[in-house]
């Protein structure tokens, strides 16, 4: 079972790959037959209460009830991997309400394993965004999630992602557009899709999507054994 | 340090009057000052449900509870005193005050005497303290504009202003920003202090599981109501020591 934590995903601008993120690391711990809670901000759409149905609830962050449902249940400690999806129109609330309330410190207190995982998209705003979050919460992790769709490869993009506080992170690369459609489309458990795909699906199309869901959870598999040895103590 | 009487009062109900005593108890003891309190909403006592354990509810009015007040100002072991007067009754507990002395002992600096009036939105305010102005010179005069309730407060006029605060030299104005709305009924409902309600806690000291947001909101308000309280430089004018010119208060989002 793998150590649980705290994911707070979040960008600034839109389709930036917050929500593909947010999914693939839930998916990761339901593979893993780990306990998972997802607060999707997004109250119009909430598409993570489709993807990780039953595993997934609704948090606006434009009223209490929402920010209560939000941080409380981030700080919760059940046992489960909690994870918060922040649309971009919940960010700056987010992160003002958190400041203010002092979350991050609190969780700390806790002894909760906090990480914010920044969805970057290689602009200038963005980079500002991360440093500015990375001054804020300079005690939380900040990671950064870099999906190959929304950023074109290119030496301006890699001098740009350099320049990020962190080079700590994900990097998901772009899924073939028939594909990415077909997952855009698909309600439900993204593991057992590719185990036993519809029988119209084809092949090829399974097959990269086996492919990307690959490399993403390759990616989290050494971030948490990275994660299990930071937790060992070297003298002990 | 010298005994001092804090004073809350406001010309009308509703104005969070005792929200202000409630946060004052706790910015005191936050600075270590013990103080007792008396709430003088006789005989039902708001202010005690929330602070029993150093409330008194009293009649400020009738001699024998002026006597348990001023009488034990020397021997308490709380040196400060703070009593939350009954709506509308500011006027006449300051003129008590001078009816048994004890106006005169403030002037005489055996005592400090700081008076935190709460405003209203209306105009009747200032009548209420052109009414307090002639008891009011040898003390600490603060007007306290309350957000917490989503007051809103008529502009000052300069003239106005200057006509009735003339005679009170430490005068001042005191903001208590706005509490959010579902946190302060949440401590209305705990019925504890506001500080025992950010530390999780029942008024028995058992956890009380309350929402970390919630607490979260009420440990930010009391943040910004503990600097407005030392920006005015509260704890020296309580030991009767010259304090700093105050600050104008920072404009605050409400």
């Amino acid at each position: 079972m793998t150590r649980p934590a705290v994911f707070i995903v979040c960008a600034p601008n839109p389709r930036a790959g917050v929500t593909t993120t947010a999914r693939l690391l839930a998916e990761w711990r339901l593979y893993n037959g780990d306990p998972v809670s997802v607060f999707d901000t997004d109250p119009d759409f909430a598409p993570q209460t489709r993807f990780v149905h039953g595993h997934a609830r609704t948090a606006d962050l434009a009223t209490v009830d929402g920010q209560m449902a939000l941080f409380d249940g981030l700080l919760a400690d059940d046992g489960a991997t909690r994870i918060a999806d922040i649309w971009c129109r919940s960010y700056r609330r987010f992160v003002d309400l958190a400041g203010e309330i002092g979350f991050f410190a609190e969780a700390a207190r806790r002894g909760t394993d906090t990480h914010i995982v920044f969805a970057a998209d290689g602009s200038d705003g963005s980079l500002a965004e991360a440093w500015g979050l990375h001054e804020r919460f300079p005690d939380t992790r900040l990671l950064i999630a870099v999906n190959g769709a929304r950023v074109p490869p290119g030496d301006h993009t890699l001098g740009r992602l350099a320049s990020f506080p962190t080079t700590q992170g994900f990097s998901f690369p772009a899924l073939d557009p028939v594909a990415a459609s077909v997952l855009d489309g698909f309600n439900g458990r993204l593991a057992r899709f590719i185990d036993n795909p519809p029988e119209d699906l084809s092949i090829v199309v399974r097959a990269r999507m086996r492919d990307w869901v690959t490399k993403a959870f390759v990616q989290f598999r050494a971030f948490d054994v990275r994660r299990a040895f930071e937790a060992t103590s070297l003298l002990g | 340090m010298k005994p001092a009487v804090i004073l809350v009062g406001a010309d009308k109900g509703g104005v969070g009057k005792t929200t202000v005593s409630r946060a004052l108890l706790d910015y005191l003891a936050s600075r270590n000052v013990v103080a007792r309190a008396f709430d003088t909403e006789h005989p039902r006592g708001t202010l005690k449900r929330f602070h029993p354990g150093q409330t008194e509810v009293v009649d400020i009015t009738s001699t024998s509870d002026q006597m348990r007040i001023f009488d034990t100002l020397l021997s308490a072991g709380p040196k400060v005193s703070m009593i939350d007067v009954r709506a509308g009754q500011l006027g006449a507990s300051l003129r008590a005050l001078q009816e048994v002395g004890f106006l005169d002992a403030v002037k005489a600096r055996e005592f400090s005497l700081v008076v935190l009036h709460v405003l209203g939105p209306s105009i009747a305010s200032l009548d209420e303290i052109e009414e307090t102005a002639p008891f009011i010179g040898d003390a600490s005069y603060f007007l306290v504009k309350n957000f917490i309730n989503d007051t809103t407060f008529f502009e000052w006029d300069p003239q106005t202003f200057s006509h009735y605060f003339r005679k009170a030299p430490e005068s001042g104005e005191l903001v208590v920003p706005k509490l959010n709305a579902m946190a302060y009924e949440q401590v209305e409902l705990a019925g504890t202090p506001f500080s025992t309600f950010v530390a999780d806690r029942r008024s028995d000291g058992s956890a009380a599981g309350h929402s970390f947001v919630l607490r979260g909101y009420v440990r930010t308000w009391m943040r910004n109501i503990s600097a407005e309280f030392d920006r005015v430089g509260l704890p020296k004018l309580l030991e009767n020591k010259p304090s700093p010119a105050p600050a104008k208060p920072e404009k605050r989002s409400r």
